[in-house]
């Protein structure tokens, strides 16, 4: 099982897309001017995970080098974003005290 | 066309078209799709739309499988959306765009496979609806002819409840029909075959099978069959044959006794003119041969009205006079026939014949030698004897002409009285006989009956009304 901390929150990486940025309507909301509203995503799909860099005016990094394209993520990889710093985590089980997936915005009227 | 966005939203809408881009997803944003047949499967509305925006959102109440996702600030309000979207799944903002375009991809594709499996089911529920509907008897088979599919036109056609029908053999519709007759094999051409109902009935059909091509999962159908009953059309078909069959016969006719009929005139006058010069010059036996002459063409002038009698009614001219008389020159002209077949001819209960008896002796004979002749080729075959008895009661004259004969072949029987319909070789019987015999019957108020005995040989009854009776001095 794959998550990653920010600051001091982690967020489980569901499968699918999982996007970073300055946007409310980004899966990871990163509160900062140097982060494009829609920076990067982290897409995972059967325990294989790839970062892409979604034309941010200041790029992302990965383990300090500028990401060029579509790249594959391991655990303990960190990618920089706008000044912040993202971990990527694994585990067995799931840790306690983490952040819910967003899940939960979608309900019935 | 997969998923409508109708939003005047410029912070979230942008992030969730490009995470709908990132999977190649098919979208538009505040507009109508340019295909203008395939309707939206997933909409995506404000809560509060322009009338611009509710009549593109509109697209969504005219698609039956579309599923509809309502997006607002903070909690679920009233919104100006399509009717369906009041049943839609409120997304409240700020969302996950990711995540929602995730969702909405996932009900398009769900929506496409649903759409797919109705449009198959309403395919094969109107296919259905079409053989149930159709007058044709429509019948599957399998590969062992058992019946596997049985529509209401096989119902209605054949008699049997599709619970008979199902799993029974197709042998089922051909029971008790002779199998000599006219039952064939159906093809893919359209032929006519006898088939029998559940009711026991026979009936025509037109019917064709072919071959199914292609097979389907769990199934056995091997045949297509399709039938028609036609019986209705078949004996209008039969009738129109035996009526022009006779009027053919009154063509030939009226054409035989003109060419017959003129001559003879020639030959009569001849006769007459030596019966007068043979009187004049006493000579007996040129007078004797003009007699035969005469004789002779009066018969040829019978036999010519007789055949003409059949074709057209010509008006019966009956007359008192003794029956013995009619009978014995009848009997006259068939006995050569019966001494050159080596056939006795006997006669019974002669005495009765003379009664007084209304009739038309021409016609009358023409019918006693008919059937007496018919006894007489019979006879020669098996038997050598004929019998001709005649009794009456005070209101009706009865003669039976019996033969020792082989009888009466059972596929014939029902055919006798049907001009042109013979059981003498070639070239021998024209079929005319019992027609005519039957019809100088009703002409005198009478009927003609035919049985076959037991172990050979056949009686042909004559009964006809004697009018008003007297013994003759």
């Amino acid at each position: 099982m794959y998550w990653v901390k920010v600051k001091a929150q982690r967020f489980a990486l569901r499968e699918g897309e999982t996007t970073v940025g300055r946007s409310r309507y980004c899966t990871i909301v990163l509160d900062t001017e140097a982060a494009s509203r829609e920076h990067a995503a982290i897409h995972h799909r059967g325990g294989v995970l790839t970062l892409t860099d979604l034309n941010s005016r200041n790029g992302t990094s990965l383990n300090g080098s500028l990401l060029t394209g579509p790249t594959l993520l391991k655990a303990g990889d960190r990618i920089t974003v706008g000044g912040e710093t993202i971990e990527i985590v694994e585990t067995k089980t799931p840790p306690e005290g983490v952040t819910s997936t967003v899940e939960t915005q979608l309900r019935d009227t | 066309m997969g998923i409508l966005i109708v939003s005047s939203d410029q912070e979230a809408i942008p992030l969730l078209c490009s995470a709908l881009g990132r999977r190649n997803a098919a979208y538009t944003w505040n507009q109508a799709p340019s295909d203008s047949d395939s309707a939206p499967l997933v909409a995506v509305f404000d809560q509060e739309l322009s009338d611009h925006q509710a009549r593109i959102a509109d697209l969504a109440r005219h698609s039956p499988w579309c599923r509809c996702y309502v997006i607002g600030p903070g909690t679920a309000t009233e919104h100006s959306g399509p009717e369906r979207a009041r049943t839609a799944q409120f997304i409240a903002k700020p969302f996950d765009a990711a995540f929602v375009a995730q969702r909405l991809v996932r009900d398009a594709e769900l929506a496409t496979l649903e759409r797919g499996r109705r449009t198959v089911e309403t395919r094969a529920d109107e296919l259905a609806l079409l053989v149930q509907s159709t007058f044709e008897a429509i019948i599957g088979l399998d590969r062992d002819m058992r019946i596997v599919s049985w529509n209401n036109g096989a119902t209605r056609t054949y008699g049997f409840t599709p619970e008979a029908a199902l799993g029974a053999h197709v042998s089922i519709l051909t029971e008790g029909v002779d199998p000599g007759s006219s039952h064939r094999r159906p093809e893919r051409r359209a032929s006519q075959t006898t088939r029998c109902r559940a009711d026991g009935k026979q009936i025509e059909v037109l019917v064709s099978r072919s071959r199914v091509n292609g097979e389907v999962p769990g199934s056995t159908l091997e045949y297509a069959e399709v039938s028609l009953d036609i019986t209705a059309q078949a004996v209008l078909e039969r009738d129109l044959l035996q009526s022009q069959q006779l009027a053919t016969l009154g063509r030939i006719s009226a054409t035989m006794s003109h060419e017959i009929n003129n001559p003879l005139a020639v030959i009569r006058s001849c006769a007459a003119w030596l019966k007068d010069f043979a009187d004049q010059s006493s000579n007996d036996e040129l007078r004797e041969t003009a007699d035969d002459l005469e004789l002779a063409s009066e018969r040829i002038a019978g036999f010519v009205d007789q055949m003409c009698g059949l074709a057209r009614r010509a008006p019966v001219e009956t007359t008192r006079a003794p029956l013995s008389k009619t009978l014995e020159s009848a009997l006259r002209m068939v006995r050569p026939r019966a001494i050159n077949r080596g056939v006795s001819l006997s006669v019974l209960g002669a005495h009765d014949s003379t009664l007084d008896v209304e009739h038309d002796p021409s016609r009358l004979s023409q019918a006693i030698i008919n059937i007496v002749a018919n006894a007489i080729d019979a006879a020669a075959e098996r038997g050598r004897g004929v019998w001709v008895k005649i009794a009456s009661t005070t209101s009706h004259v009865r003669i039976e002409v019996e033969d020792s004969g082989p009888g009466i072949a059972k596929e014939m029987q029902s055919r006798l009285f049907e001009a042109f319909a013979t059981t003498k070789p070639a070239g021998h019987g024209t079929g005319i006989g019992l027609a005519l015999t039957r019809e100088v019957m009703a002409e005198h108020g009478g009927e003609i009956h035919l049985s076959a005995r037991e172990g050979g040989g056949t009686v042909a009854v004559l009964e006809f009304p004697v009018g008003q009776a007297r013994r003759s001095p």
